[in-house]
């Protein structure tokens, strides 16, 4: 009887699952899939099916060399310093200090922020005459840094803004995390002498480990998909150069909407996916025996 | 060891307080623009305080376009998806954490790949889906894609997958019929992650811009970052109007933050666990 | 169950909400624009008059930024569910006039287009031998200069530079420094930024030299058109005013937003600049030349207007629309309210002319004045967009001073790059 009962449950939420998830992400997914083999443009021109082509021309696009090298970039460089940044953050949240749901919401606020409105304001910070930032920097008597327009800084503009957004949130995952550790752990560890810094790494750590795996997948997943800072960053005339700053994202809207070679896009899209899944699946290997792959 | 112990917090406290000036620089520069007039937007020398404080730019944001109704929408289409969002991915995070059946790792990976994929891409196909099923410009077309969430479905399970078996099955001797189980178990036990998921939910259907733009076309369905994008105009932006707006539209945002957190970081787990 | 019956309650209100129909009885038009400032003070006050002498049609002004509004569009041409009338630039409307989207224009309108509408204007709507659309208002580039820094450098403020050599004097003299620092640029060029805007601004010192971007072939093609003498001394010109006259730099504000803030004492821009100085800096005194010359004297426009689809719910009531548009009350509030020019050639802009007299210029087109635009080929703005990626690099390298064989390999990985692209898509030709 409860067989029966648990059969049902688990096909019927599995189904309902599937059907939202395939009408909303998994058709659409593999249409972009099949679109990728086609020289496609959006109102149908051109319907040419050409195979690999697209991948081909990928492979030797320089503009996509360029957007694969800034996203690796992006990726390396954000993921450890906001998950460090976060996890010291939560470390402290966890602790019984005061004033520490003041700096919960304080540091929460760059991700209410909507991203598009918070591009714009850093755009501006950023400008290198009256930007805030450069104004600060010359009170200790720095010359203005050219944020966004040299090529060699732009980047690094974008993973500042990056970090800034996201840190108070991951820090409340970790909080989430660190929260679903029993005290009787920590305080055993005690008991046998061990201090602050040995009951961190050999006690909370280990235990964290799911939540550390899915924190770094989800902000390199998230890095990689990085797209509304960088296309506001590159508007206007005090922004930053396209390549400066070219992501893939970047790159497949601008051969999306702006060239209309939507097969060209697709191939691209594909490819931004090998990499994340790839990636994903090498996080995963590489935290093999902990409690990532389903508990029970 | 008073003194070390009182230094470090010192030092703790420093360094926290300087890096919330850093965050929060950005947010203070909004209002603060959000209060002055033209000319002083475009000044020389920044500076925080308002020479000429306005509440000019707040009216043009409500005169210029029905912001309130912007408000609105965003706020219906945020709930629903939230709601949706959060009880989809528990759902279906316990199933898969807590229950053994063929090609169990297959389905589950092949919905959290979805997570991979880039939203411009696969826009185009669902709004032709969208047109057919004659949705454009309404409500739900609006709603669709943010029913579910992939990052949800990932988070909960992880979640989920850390509560022991035991409690499980004793309340299935218990008789409790699965959905007893989730409802009554499991959801009090992962309230704070559900929380958490809820409040990401909830902000980034906030977000969203390139969807509803596609699929409205209507000013009284616009959502809030469409009715921000009014102040963007073809080569300049209206800094102060739109900081007006964007300020009024973070208000809900933190409020549902407010609500949300008691949640997310006051509920112990062990309560459950240890009973 | 507390569960389900939530989770049935919002399923209804999900349900519910999304068969609310918006519309009521009456037949709805739709005009959307990319445009906010025209939308708001032109389009939506044409539009409440409309719906009075017609009660029975509601007409619904949609629109966004220029980017989303391009984006939309797109999507709404694919999936055939495209506004009634479409308000937009004869550069992004040229592919779906290549696919027949669009429908030809009534014969009175291409009467009234004849007789009324700006010749270099009304070129640009012919296709095929047929009219398709309804010119409306352009973006013509001229020069705005600073005439309060004019006098401070004792040059005669009614006295703009009118060749590239007194553009260089001028500039010299009207530059800042402060700290060896450049504090406000002698005219402000635009150097960097992403998509197509950097190519753009450098077309019209191309004009002036002799070139310019894609060449007319003799059988329709198109190739490369600035890797010659042209392009040669366009490019120069930049790199001299940067690295060797130094009145330009990285570090001070540039374009319209400096203008306003008296950043900087010249630089060139379309009309709309008028309306964003009136609400920045009301009280600037400045003026708008024509463009200076070099071999020959020219600017770049930008023609705008409306079309109807193929695939309109209302066509004629659309048509209806856009003759009521041409009324003088209209055409008048455009440069009034929103600085862009309208392209009506009978109408008297007297009294907006009172108010802004520098508009004057933008109604002059001499004879010898060459002024380009698109054409409206597929791969422009990928050709566009990727040219300005080399000049942004090749701005920022002084080494390109005194370095003609720099600047030639410059040119010529340029001009290599667009005819590949031409190639591609089947339009290169010799």
């Amino acid at each position: 009887m409860g067989k029966v009962n648990r059969t049902l449950f688990v096909f019927s939420v599995v189904f309902f699952l599937y059907f939202l998830f395939g009408i909303l992400r998994l058709a659409p997914i593999l249409q972009m899939f099949r679109i990728s083999f086609y020289d496609f443009d959006l109102i149908g021109l051109r319907k040419e099916f050409i195979g690999f082509r697209n991948y081909i021309e990928l492979f030797h696009d320089t503009n996509f060399h360029i957007a694969l090298r800034n996203t690796l970039l992006v990726v390396a460089i954000s993921v450890p310093t906001t998950v460090i940044l976060a996890f010291i953050l939560a470390l402290f949240y966890n602790t019984k200090l005061r004033l520490r749901s003041f700096y919960q919401l304080i540091y929460f606020i760059p991700a209410i922020m909507p991203t598009a409105a918070v591009s714009l304001i850093w755009r501006w910070m950023y400008d290198p005459g009256y930007g805030l930032l450069n104004y600060v920097l010359s009170w200790f008597g720095i010359r203005p840094v050219p944020w966004l327009v040299d090529e060699r800084i732009a980047l690094y503009s974008v993973i500042i803004l990056w970090v800034w957004k996201w840190v108070g949130y991951y820090a409340i995952l970790f909080l989430v995390g660190l929260q679903n550790i029993p005290e009787m752990y920590k305080d055993a560890a005690k008991v046998d002498g061990a201090n602050w810094w040995q009951s961190l790494r050999y006690v909370t750590l280990p235990l964290l480990k799911p939540v550390t795996l899915f924190v770094l997948i989800i902000a390199s997943t998230w890095a990689f998909r990085i797209f509304v800072p960088v296309y506001i960053l590159t508007l206007g005339s005090q922004g930053a150069p396209g390549n400066a700053v070219r992501v893939i994202v970047y790159d497949m809207y601008e051969n999306y909407f702006v060239y209309d070679r939507v097969g060209y896009a697709c191939a691209e899209g594909f490819v931004l996916f090998l990499i994340v899944a790839l990636f994903t699946f090498l996080q995963l290997k590489l935290t093999r025996g902990s409690e990532a792959e389903g508990g029970t | 060891m008073n003194f070390i112990e009182r230094f470090k917090k010192l030092v703790l406290y420093l360094l926290l307080t300087l890096g919330a000036a850093f965050i929060v620089l950005p947010f203070i520069w909004m209002l603060s623009t959000a209060f002055k007039p033209p000319q002083e937007v475009l000044s020389l020398k920044p500076h925080l305080i308002p020479a000429h404080p306005t509440l000019d730019n707040f009216i043009t944001v409500f005169t210029k376009a029905p912001f309130g109704r912007f408000i609105l929408n965003s706020t219906i289409i945020a709930v629903l998806s939230t709601i949706s969002i959060v009880l989809t991915s528990s759902l279906g995070g316990f199933v898969f954490a807590k229950y053994r059946f063929i090609g169990r790792n297959f389905l589950f990976w092949t919905l959290i790949s979805t997570i991979m994929i880039p939203p411009q891409v696969f826009v185009f196909p669902l709004y032709l889906f969208m047109r057919d099923l004659g949705l454009v410009d309404t409500y739900l077309g609006i709603l669709a894609p943010s029913l579910i969430m992939g990052f949800g479905l990932f988070l909960m399970r992880q979640t989920i997958s850390t509560i022991p078996d035991e409690l499980l099955d004793s309340a299935r001797i218990d008789g409790c019929s699965e959905f007893r189980i989730y409802w009554n178990i499991i959801v009090p036990v992962i309230k704070n992650a559900m929380g958490a998921l809820g409040i990401y939910a909830f902000i980034t259907s906030w977000g969203y811009l390139l969807w509803p733009l596609i699929i409205t076309n209507s000013e009284e369905l616009f959502t809030v970052p469409l009715g921000l994008a009014v102040f963007q105009k073809r080569f300049t932006v209206e800094y102060g109007p739109m900081m007006a707006a964007c300020t009024i539209a973070t208000l809900p945002l933190f409020l549902a933050f407010a609500i949300f957190r008691r949640r997310i970081v006051e509920s112990f787990v062990l309560s459950g666990l240890k009973g | 169950m507390k569960g389900k019956c939530l989770w049935m309650v919002c399923l209804a209100l999900v349900f519910t909400l999304g068969i609310y129909d918006l519309a009521g009885a009456k037949t709805v038009l739709t005009i959307q624009s990319g445009y906010p400032e025209i939308a708001e003070n032109v389009y939506k006050i044409a539009a409440a008059d409309f719906e009075k002498e017609h009660p029975d049609v509601t007409v619904k002004v949609a629109y966004y930024n220029l980017r989303d509004h391009e984006q939309k569009l797109a999507m709404q041409f694919a999936a055939g569910t495209p506004p009634d009338v479409v308000e937009t630039s004869t550069y992004f409307i040229a592919k779906f006039l290549a696919a027949g989207m669009l429908q030809e224009a009534p014969a009175d309108i291409v009467e009234y287009i004849e007789k009324n509408v700006m010749p270099y204007a009304a070129k640009f709507y012919k296709y095929n031998g047929n009219i398709y659309g309804m010119p409306y208002f352009i973006g013509i580039i001229a020069l705005y200069y600073n005439k309060d820094m004019f006098i401070e450098a004792g040059l005669d403020p009614d006295r703009p530079p009118r060749t590239w050599e007194e553009l260089i004097g001028f500039a010299c003299r009207l530059a800042k420094y402060e700290k060896g620092r450049l504090a406000r640029s002698g005219i402000s060029l635009r150097l960097s930024g992403g998509g197509s805007g950097v190519a753009e601004k450098w077309w019209p010192f191309l004009i002036q030299a002799g070139g310019t971007i894609l060449e007319k072939t003799a059988d329709s093609k198109y190739r490369a058109g600035f890797y010659n003498q042209a392009g040669f001394d366009a490019l120069d010109l930049y790199i001299k005013l940067l690295h060797l006259y130094k009145v330009d730099s990285y570090e001070v504000k540039h374009d319209a937003e400096a203008f306003a803030l008296e950043q900087t004492a010249m630089f060139e821009r379309g009309a709309w600049v008028t309306g964003y100085l009136k609400e920045h800096n009301p009280d600037l005194n400045y003026g708008i030349a024509l463009l200076p010359q070099y071999k020959q004297r020219g600017t770049v426009t930008a023609n705008f207007g409306f079309y109807v689809p193929q695939a309109a719910k209302n066509p004629d009531l659309a048509w209806e629309f856009i003759r009521f548009l041409q009324r003088p009350k209209y055409q008048l509030l455009m440069p009034e309210k929103s600085g862009w020019i309208p392209v009506r050639n009978d109408v008297d802009y007297s009294g907006v002319l009172k108010e802004t007299p520098q508009l004057a210029t933008f109604f002059e087109t001499p004879e010898d004045y060459v002024v380009e635009s698109y054409t409206g080929i597929s791969p422009e703005n990928e050709i566009m967009t990727k040219l300005a990626a080399h000049l942004v690099k090749a701005y920022r390298q002084a080494n390109l001073l005194d370095n003609p064989e720099g600047i030639w390999k410059v040119l010529e990985q340029a001009a290599a790059e667009v005819n590949e692209i031409l190639k591609r898509e089947g339009l290169y030709g010799e």
